[in-house]
């Protein structure tokens, strides 16, 4: 149904350091789980095939560092993210507060062309843990305040629900890839979309 | 071997010999390593168990590597000779006697059981261990160049210029440790097959050792009680027969025979079946065994596909059986060669040497990538392809053998129908197969047999072991692995191309195996030799599995596979077969990183290189400027500050902690420095090193010499100035040298040579190359008056914002970098730190040279990498795609506070920070409507 076939759908893992974005990844890809925790470095990435709407294609999913002191690192490998997954930790509150900041530096950073309707993913992680301290009805309901994000609460120790949450993520990747498309048929929209944050830069390069 | 053919090492036999002593060097650390692990915490005296006997043989090795041939008794009959010898009477007691005192040498002579030199030999090393002599032995050893000399080849592991320093440190390991081995007796009189076969004398003596690593205790029921086990008489008969290792087990000893039910059988050409026999036997199923026969080569085939299925569970595997196989891989290569050595059971103890050899290998074999599935079944494939492909009953005998390399040997026999190429007991081991497969090819090349051209060529194909073979390496244990692995992958993609080999092997083999083989069908039986080969190779790749799963625990195969899997991703290129020795270092510090850092770890050029490949050393931090002080000034001598370092081996965090700094202290400095002066003197100097010295005047001297406290002044003797400290000196401690002073480099950008005391020159000498001045600290204003100065500076910026990247690539790449910067490893990250020698290089320019290739070099990867050239940087301010980077210094700037980086145009203005405007205003809002906890830190 597409005119331009993409193969390769790029999602990032964003969360604060500790929540679980390697494991998640680890959980998906290689259906693997390690209690030791080992800080991400950068960035990294895996990539895995998936079958969408009875078409294949590979996901290359970056898992990102939560930590500030690898943020000497750019991120450049935001642009052009089809997917952006938010991770935070449900029995730290903190990892949830902060999701507004992870989302708002995506936008910026990525700068898709529509940012109100950018997929984001929200995924409560930990959930197999008895200390929970972020509700469920919390968590949704910031989801639903964000356009309406689903909202997955996983266990990358016990792959509860990461299968589907990453069904889900490349559903809506898929979705975000059919927009595009759509707004490829009228050739001024991107200039209409421009919005007044362009204008202020006085940057000609 | 080689070691027979004569005097003068040629290019191979040393690079043959350089192999063999990486390997004793990296054995007797991985042994150390181990006991040190299983013995840290107790105070009870480590006995002669597994890790006290792993040290004997490996010491045992290294004293017996490159004996002169004069001090051991020549093997005669060689391969083919047909006869046997009595085994070499390899001793090193002539030499070590010259360094043992009288009392402990008569005590020597005069233990009950020990009644050969040999065993006074390894008596000796046992009580050396025992008294916690062996350093000092090893000491004055390597002080008396002359007998070495006249003892040792040139190519001797304690001739090698590095090698024994290797080995002294590694022996400081064993400092805090007591041993209570036992040394009289009567097992001691041989050697064991391990020590042989370490030393590079026998290689065939490996596969016993294979077989033992699947399980130790196999091996001792084997020597007890082989003959229960075996179901047939023959393979009863076998079994003991197969202890071969008594006497001197060099390849020319191949012992035995064995298939033969009447005993020992000259005949070579019946060997061939008998060989065959012997693996048929060897069928296992789940520790029950078939003995399915005596058949011809021609049944074998019909049997192997059968063993095949049986062979699948190696778990349930008998140890017994294995070391049935073992015995019997021995014996059928004994009776190729023809010689038979009816052997006792009681042989045992060479066994269990093998045994923690084995287990050792097994360690490595694990963490090799082969098989993801740590399960023989997973094993069994790849070889069931080979099989399939060569269709026939050299298949068979691999499967088989997986369990037990013996099968590999058989194919070995049936392979060199003329006896001399089987490898009597390569089969055994998994790390013993590969080097039974190099030594095979080295046979075969020299011998002129037709086989082994196939044979290399099937074991390239298949693997690793190829790349051994030609160069006529017996394998070091290292390197095995890493072929190995390559191995398996290899062979499964391979199988197609496998047979087609077999199809060309099948036909030369033919032509030579007719006028070889007595058997009944020749074509067969080449057949079944060219498959053999090939399938020696399999059979090392799934015996690993086999061990593994006897030996290792299920987590540790998890470990196998993800260390696979890190292979691949690494992309290591020196991984991947760049040579030998290259290569096995490489593994082996990937294998263990803790492990090369231990206490054993020598200041020696060789050891700073590996620390420089390994991954910890890679990410380790400079040294500050206080622990460098610390480090000098802490212990009063050199050594002892060595051995400080260096002791602290049992807990993993103070070793890594010791190692970061002992990357530092490989310099010469710290010793030197140090001893002669009293702490407060290089203190005193120290402090000097930035700011220039003012005379304060004699009297505040009292009119003495700094140094010797001389009196000097007026009436009481001439003194010079000293220009680095500003004291006095008297004639005799200042000679008028002259010196570069680092603090008028500094200050005045003043490189004249200016006259010092004799001490201070010294000093000056010794911190040259230190990283001691942080110009930051002592004149930041450099940068602005000096050009040089901010052209390094921005070099080094450069470097380090690219080491970023760098270090968070490939574990290759990181390393590399580390190299080319190598031993200067704060140039990577402490911009400011500076060496006088820096300085030096700073005005002829080489710095700048240097630092520009490493830059170049380091952007040019992050530009090119798929995954570095992700990590750049989006103007937020003109929001350009195209990404730009921190080290692109020219271009662009870094917030110093986010670390975002913008375009140098964009933020010409001096405009606040998008970025961090943006975190201001969140923390801000967050005060305000929410409750953060202190701990909270934001995401971005």
């Amino acid at each position: 149904m597409s005119s331009r076939k993409k193969v390769l759908w790029k999602v990032i893992i964003l969360g604060d350091s500790g929540v679980g974005k390697t494991s998640l990844m680890n959980q998906y890809v290689n259906k693997k789980f390690s209690n030791q925790y080992k800080a991400t470095i950068g960035a990294d990435f895996l990539t895995k095939e998936v079958m969408v709407d009875d078409r294949l294609v590979t996901m290359q999913i970056w898992d990102t560092a939560g930590q500030e002191r690898f943020q000497s690192l750019g991120v450049a490998f935001y642009r052009g993210a089809d997917c952006c997954v938010l991770v935070y930790d449900v029995t730290m509150p903190n990892t949830f507060k902060s999701l507004d900041s992870w989302r708002d530096e995506f936008l910026i950073q990525a700068s898709p062309r529509d940012p109100e309707n950018f997929p984001f993913v929200l995924l409560g992680n930990k959930v197999d843990l008895d200390n929970r301290a972020v509700s469920t009805k919390r968590a949704s309901g910031w989801a639903s305040s964000k356009n309406d994000i689903p909202y997955f609460e996983v266990s990358a120790k016990e792959a509860i629900n990461v299968e589907q949450a990453f069904q889900t993520i490349a559903k809506n990747a898929l979705a975000q890839e059919t927009e595009v498309e759509l707004y490829n048929e009228f050739p001024d929209q991107i200039k209409l979309t421009n919005d007044a944050k362009q204008k202020n830069d006085g940057c000609a390069c | 071997m080689n070691f027979l053919k004569g005097s003068g090492p040629t290019e191979e036999e040393k690079a043959e010999h350089r192999v063999i002593k990486h390997t004793l060097s990296s054995q007797l650390s991985r042994t150390i390593k181990r006991l040190q692990q299983e013995h840290i915490g107790s105070d009870s005296a480590v006995r002669s168990g597994d890790h006290g006997n792993a040290i004997c043989n490996v010491l045992e090795a290294i004293f017996l590597h490159g004996l002169k041939a004069s001090f051991a008794t020549k093997i005669s009959g060689m391969f083919g000779s047909g006869k046997e010898e009595k085994g070499p009477v390899m001793s090193f007691w002539p030499f070590v006697m010259h360094f043992t005192h009288k009392d402990v040498v008569s005590q020597l002579n005069h233990l009950a059981h020990i009644t050969t030199e040999i065993g006074q030999c390894r008596a000796w090393i046992r009580l050396a261990l025992n008294d916690g002599l062996m350093e000092s032995y090893a000491e004055a050893m390597l002080r008396d160049k002359e007998l070495l000399r006249s003892h040792y080849r040139s190519i001797a592991y304690l001739r090698d210029e590095e090698h024994p320093t290797i080995m002294k440190n590694h022996l400081q390991g064993l400092e805090g440790f007591q041993f209570q081995l036992s040394y009289n007796s009567s097992v001691l009189n041989d050697w064991g097959v391990s020590s042989l076969t370490l030393a590079g004398l026998w290689s065939p003596l490996q596969a016993p050792e294979a077989v033992t690593p699947s399980s130790p205790d196999v091996a001792m029921e084997a020597t007890e009680g082989d003959d229960p086990i075996l179901p047939s008489q023959q393979a009863a008969r076998e079994v003991k027969q197969v202890r071969s290792g008594r006497k001197g087990q060099r390849s020319s000893r191949k012992t035995v025979d064995i298939l033969d039910p009447e005993g020992d059988t000259d005949s070579v050409g019946s060997s061939v079946t008998m060989e065959t026999e012997a693996s048929t036997e060897q069928i296992l199923d789940g520790g029950n065994r078939t003995t399915s026969v005596e058949s011809t080569a021609g049944e074998q085939k019909e049997d192997t596909s059968q063993v095949f299925l049986r062979k699948e569970k190696p778990s349930s595997y008998d140890f017994k059986s294995a070391v049935k196989d073992i015995a019997e891989g021995e014996m059928s290569s004994g009776s190729s060669q023809g010689i038979r050595e009816i052997q006792e059971v009681s042989e045992s103890p060479h066994f269990k040497d093998s045994v923690e050899d084995l287990k050792v290998m097994g360690h490595q074999t694990s963490q090799f990538p082969v098989d993801p599935t740590p399960g023989s079944n997973s094993v069994v494939t790849p070889s069931n392809s080979v099989a399939t492909s060569s269709n026939t009953v050299a298949t068979q005998n691999n499967s088989v053998a997986t369990p037990s390399n013996s099968v590999a040997t058989p194919s070995n026999l049936v392979v060199a129908p003329s006896n001399s190429v089987a490898t009597p007991s390569g089969a055994v081991s998994p790390a013993g197969t590969e080097r039974v497969d190099g030594l095979t090819v080295n046979r075969n090349t020299e011998e002129n047999v037709h086989f082994s051209g196939d044979r290399q060529s099937s074991v390239e194909t298949r693997v690793d072991q190829p790349s051994t073979s030609p160069s006529g390496f017996s394998l070091p244990l290292q390197t095995s692995d890493q072929p190995q692995g390559a191995q398996e992958k290899e062979t499964r993609s391979e199988t197609l191309t496998s047979q087609d080999m077999y199809y060309d092997i099948y036909s030369r083999s033919r032509t030579e195996t007719e006028a070889s083989i007595t058997s009944p069908s020749s074509n067969d039986e080449g057949e079944d030799t060219v498959k053999v080969a090939a399938d020696s190779s399999a059979v090392s790749s799934i015996i690993q599995p086999a061990s593994q799963q006897q030996g290792q625990t299920s987590a540790e195969s998890m470990e196998s596979e993800e260390g696979v899997a890190g292979y691949g991703s690494y992309g290591n290129s020196l991984g991947v077969r760049s040579g030998w020795s290259s290569a096995g270092t490489k593994e082996s510090i990937l294998a263990n990183p803790g492990r090369h850092r231990a206490p054993s770890s020598s200041r020696g050029s060789f050891d700073s290189l590996l620390k420089s490949y390994s991954p910890q050393g890679s990410l380790a931090t400079t040294p500050g400027m206080q622990e460098i002080l610390e480090a000098m000034a802490g212990p009063d001598s050199g050594q002892e500050a060595q051995l400080e370092a260096q002791e602290p081996d049992s807990s993993h965090l103070e070793e890594s902690y010791e190692l970061d700094r002992e990357d530092f202290e490989v310099l010469p400095l710290g010793s030197s420095v140090t001893s002669g002066h009293a702490d407060p003197r290089t203190k005193e100097l120290m402090a000097q090193l930035t700011s220039i010295g003012r005379e304060k005047g004699l009297d505040v001297q009292n009119f003495k010499c700094k140094d010797c406290e001389r009196q000097i002044g007026l009436i009481f003797g001439k003194y010079q100035v000293c220009n680095y400290d500003g004291c006095y000196y008297c004639e005799e401690c200042h000679v008028n040298e002259e010196a570069v002073i680092p603090a008028r480099i500094i200050l005045n950008w003043d490189f004249k040579k200016h006259k010092v005391a004799h001490s201070t020159k010294l000093f000056l000498l010794q911190v040259e190359e230190e990283p001691l001045i942080n110009l930051e600290e002592c004149n930041p204003d450099i940068y602005t008056y000096i050009k040089e100065m901010s052209e390094v500076k921005t070099l080094r910026l450069q470097l380090k914002y690219v080491k970023a990247y760098l270090f968070t690539c490939n574990q290759s790449v990181a390393e590399d970098l580390r190299k080319r910067v190598w031993p200067k490893d704060y140039m990577l990250d402490r911009i400011h730190l500076y060496s006088v020698v820096d300085l030096l290089q700073v005005t002829s320019g080489q710095l700048q040279q240097h630092l520009k290739k490493v830059v170049k070099h380091a952007t040019k990867h992050v530009y090119k990498c798929q995954l570095c050239s992700q990590k750049g940087f989006l103007c937020e301010v003109c929001n350009s795609p195209n990404p730009i980077y921190p080290f692109e210094t020219e271009t662009t700037v870094r917030c110093d506070r986010c670390k975002a980086v913008f375009h140098a145009k964009c933020r010409a203005d001096n405009r606040p920070c998008p970025k961090c405007a943006r975190r201001d205003l969140r923390r801000s809002q967050f005060r305000t409507v929410e409750d953060t906890s202190p701990d909270f830190t934001f995401p971005v």
